[in-house]
């Protein structure tokens, strides 16, 4: 057996380092973007917990926040206005298409209204959650009702280790979004991935929660200390992602469902897009600066928050290649004009 | 070092918001170095994004913001690891069902870095990954330099120790 040297050693570290994968953060970036403006302001003290608890309890629910927005590819993602003008606008925003391929109204795009007191009550908040989940909740907090681009939201929480956290649309009572704890602690998979999917479309069947005509995708989310079967059903419009996402989590082990979200949001028109993939990937290249990059990830956004709101863009994601420095860059081209920008490079 | 082409608002919350934003690439490479798991690492960079949000009063002056973001980054990581030191290693050796997803610690160099304290494999990323000084590992882990300094000898001497154990293993078996 050959002993390792210290300078020998050293160099394996930085080899293994350098040459470690990093995911994407172009998705990370707009989930934390959307996290961020999704609850500005005294978060801590909404949740009516102290300390870390409130921290924990806020924490997972903003995390699963980030995770929709991860998994839907970012379209939604990104940084709705905090300001009373920008939810206003998103309130107006023309010719939005619900899942069902109906034109969404300014009210039922979101289920909110566009601004002021929120048509439910903290009681009617509660009971929704009560109703959805089929059981009472003990010990259940409402928070303070949160602006958001798309409208008024409430949160309810219920403490302790099999509490829930909820997200009830504030407008018309609907439960979009949802976090049972405990999270299962398990790796022991006994469903394949279609036995996943069928417990999650069981799940929003049951629900009443429309998924027709959106896209399935089943992924593994892998933590280690435990596993997740992650549903996602995604509406595309002419290639592009679109906020219309239905996002369902099972316990492996046994097909239960312990998370879930459902976003549908309003979005404009989308248009084809005048640039195709190939001259994006063409057009990025150039305003990455790097010779003779490795391409990641490639996708077509129908809104470009939070860095280009409101432009249709490609996401193209570079690696420089092994043996040059190791840098990445994420670059959108506008998918009707071609403009090209580099909007993180790391 | 990282060049975001984000435009920074007029107002403070705008300011920071975008400084935020803009650490979160560099701080995912991070944060991967420190836990060797794609996930954890994204978990623990929007927990610190959101940490440095609630703490933002913190935040005096934006040109800083690396530092203050790496340093409740590194305190997030850090807990991580020693929730992670707390309950028995997961290994996936089998390729997980979708053949997409596990933990990346199927190389030797990788497992080796996995067995060590909290702390040390926090030191090596900073040092290693990371390429910082002694002085500036200390600002980033809120640590003595000559902590730094006594821990780094001790975990690449520990390093060593498991690696050639493990060779010693796979020897004696095969």
């Amino acid at each position: 057996m050959s002993e390792i040297g210290g300078r020998e050693l050293e160099r394996q570290l930085r080899e293994h380092y350098r040459t470690m994968p990093i995911d994407s953060s172009r998705d990370l970036i707009a989930g934390v973007a959307h996290a961020v403006d999704r609850a500005p302001q005294g978060r801590r003290a909404r949740f009516g917990l102290q300390g870390a608890a409130g921290l924990a309890a806020a924490t997972a629910v903003l995390l699963v926040v980030g995770a929709l927005f991860v998994s839907m590819g970012g379209a939604l993602s990104g940084a709705p206005s905090r300001s009373p003008a920008g939810a206003a606008s998103a309130c107006t925003s023309p010719g939005p298409v619900s899942s069902s391929g109906a034109p969404f109204t300014a009210s039922d795009a979101s289920g909110s209204p566009c601004a002021g007191q929120p048509g439910i009550t903290r009681a009617e908040a509660i009971a929704a959650v009560e109703r959805f989940i089929g059981r009472e909740l003990v010990q259940a907090e409402v928070g303070e009702p949160t602006v958001m681009a798309s409208g008024l939201w409430l949160q309810v929480t219920e403490a302790g280790p099999a509490g829930v956290d909820a997200w009830v649309d504030a407008s018309t009572g609907r439960v979009t979004s949802l976090l049972m704890m405990p999270v299962p602690a398990t790796t022991r998979m006994a469903l394949d991935s279609g036995e996943a999917q069928a417990a999650a479309a069981a799940f929003l069947t049951a629900h009443s929660i429309p998924f027709d005509g959106l896209t399935p995708a089943v992924t593994i989310e892998d933590h280690g200390c435990c596993k997740f079967y992650v549903v996602t059903w995604q509406r595309y419009v002419n290639g592009a992602t679109v906020p219309d996402t239905r996002i369902v989590k099972l316990d492996p082990s046994n097909g239960a469902v312990f998370s879930f979200t459902d976003t549908r949001a309003p979005y404009g028109p989308v248009s084809s897009p005048a640039i195709g993939r190939e001259e994006a990937i063409e057009l990025a290249t150039v305003a990455s600066g790097y010779a003779d990059p490795l391409l990641g990830t490639v996708e077509l956004l129908a809104d470009g928050r939070p860095f280009w709101p409101g432009r249709m863009v490609w996401s193209v994601q570079f690696h420089e290649r092994a043996g040059a420095s190791s840098g990445a860059a994420i670059v959108y081209v506008d998918a009707i004009t071609g403009e090209a920008r580099v909007v993180a490079r790391g | 070092m990282l060049d975001m082409a984000i435009e920074v608002g007029a107002t403070s919350d705008d300011e920071i918001r975008a400084v935020i934003l803009a650490r979160l690439p560099d701080g995912l490479r991070l944060a991967s170095w420190i836990l060797h798991d794609p996930v954890a690492a994204e978990d623990a960079v929007q927990e610190a994004a959101l940490l440095a949000w609630d703490r933002r009063s913190s935040l005096r002056d934006p040109t800083s913001g690396e530092a203050w973001f790496n340093r409740i980054l590194v305190n997030v990581c850090r807990g991580e690891l020693r929730r992670r030191a707390r309950r028995p290693l997961v290994r996936d050796i089998a390729p997980t069902a979708d053949g997409s997803y596990g933990v990346a610690d199927r190389d030797e160099l990788t497992r080796a870095i996995r067995s060590l304290a909290p702390e040390e494999q926090l030191l090596l990323a900073l040092r290693f990954g990371r390429d910082l000084t002694v002085p500036a590992i200390a600002a980033a882990s809120g640590t003595r330099e000559g902590t730094v300094k006594s821990r780094l000898h001790s975990a690449l001497e520990h390093l060593r120790a498991v690696i050639e154990a493990g060779r010693r293993l796979e020897e004696s078996a095969g």
